[in-house]
């Protein structure tokens, strides 16, 4: 055969392997990209709504004063009053999402007290509970009138499929799947007042 | 001399594509940048925003400069944020804060408080800085 057509074939053939590989890592960045941007703005559409929420407990629009405004301060529930209704959010970590690959992902709820039921998929939701003096508070009830409490949300987002797999030893594959957390402590109007 | 120019054009057309790859290559490293300083952003933010929302509620004596009482007076401190079910991620920032006496009238005195966040988990480091200001009416 022909030496210059052999070469072509050598050359034309590592061309089109790195053209492959090229693509491949543009489709591979051009996923993970997509997927952290869907990721961040699904934990911010959570963000927005919790801070809305936690920044009006015990926010009564008839009276100036709400007695005993958070019915249930947990963990992972967190229900207060408010002159709309009474809010609930709550985890239930066995009610894994089934519409995703991702096993780490359940539902977090918020009930509005009117019928509606929202829920956001998350992988970790943890509310504490602070008094004025940042010291952390067990029990709610503890606390005269549920006055200067502090509440601290940490929300953590893993996207629903991943952003890239691996095959490992026994076949098994190995998904990374994109994380996003955020943390903050309100400090409600309704119920805290200069305390110094 | 066919042959020879030849390889002159598989030269240029390897030289072309290499520098196509590595523009993409670059613009995606930008972006996947862009993209860990604006999700770190996001909690400076939320950190700063914690901050201001404690400062609502101190006295005028806790953020007058001159007293002795001010809140800032060992600022910048380094405030380490924990994260995860066992707190198994964790993030530091430097947080600076201050006041500033901006009006001062027979009625009220306002002073202005700044909250700024940083976080050098990259390079260049990420930046927030948020305002408040606080008003005393005077009795």
């Amino acid at each position: 055969m022909n030496m210059g057509i052999i070469t072509s074939f050598v050359v034309g053939g590592l061309m089109l392997l790195s053209i492959l590989a090229y693509n491949m890592q543009l489709s591979s960045s051009t996923q993970e990209t997509t997927i952290s941007a869907i990721n961040q703005q699904r934990l911010n559409d959570i963000v927005e709504v919790i801070s809305f929420d936690l920044k009006r407990v015990g926010y009564n629009n008839t009276t100036s004063f709400m007695d005993d405004p958070i019915i249930t301060a947990e963990p992972d529930e967190i229900e207060f009053k408010t002159s709309e209704g009474n809010i609930t959010w709550y985890t239930v970590e066995d009610d894994k999402v089934t519409t995703t690959t991702n096993p780490n992902d359940f539902y977090l709820y918020r009930d509005d007290g009117n019928g509606t039921i929202t829920k956001y998929p998350v992988t970790h939701f943890k509310l504490m509970y602070y008094d004025k003096d940042n010291n952390v508070v067990n029990d709610i009830s503890t606390l005269f009138q549920q006055r200067d409490v502090s509440i601290e949300v940490e929300v953590m987002v893993e996207s629903g499929e991943p952003m890239n797999s691996r095959f490992v030893s026994g076949g098994d594959v190995n998904n990374t799947y994109h994380r996003t957390v955020w943390k903050r402590t309100f400090s409600p109007n309704n119920i805290n007042k200069p305390w110094y | 001399m066919n042959d020879f120019s030849d390889v002159i054009f598989l030269m240029v057309a390897m030289v072309v594509f290499s520098m196509l790859t590595i523009n993409t290559s670059r613009s995606f490293m930008n972006t996947t940048s862009t993209s860990i300083q604006s999700t770190i952003e996001y909690r400076a933010i939320a950190l700063a925003q914690d901050e201001l929302d404690n400062i609502r509620w101190a006295p005028e004596i806790h953020l007058n400069p001159t007293s002795n009482q001010y809140l800032f007076d060992s600022d910048p401190i380094t405030t380490t944020v924990e994260y995860g079910s066992s707190d198994e991620f964790s993030e530091e920032y430097e947080v600076t804060r201050n006041s500033v006496l901006i009006e001062n009238t027979s009625t009220q005195k306002q002073y202005r408080v700044t909250v700024q966040v940083t976080s050098d988990a990259t390079d260049p480091p990420v930046q927030v800085q948020l305002e408040y200001i606080k008003t005393y009416f005077k009795e």
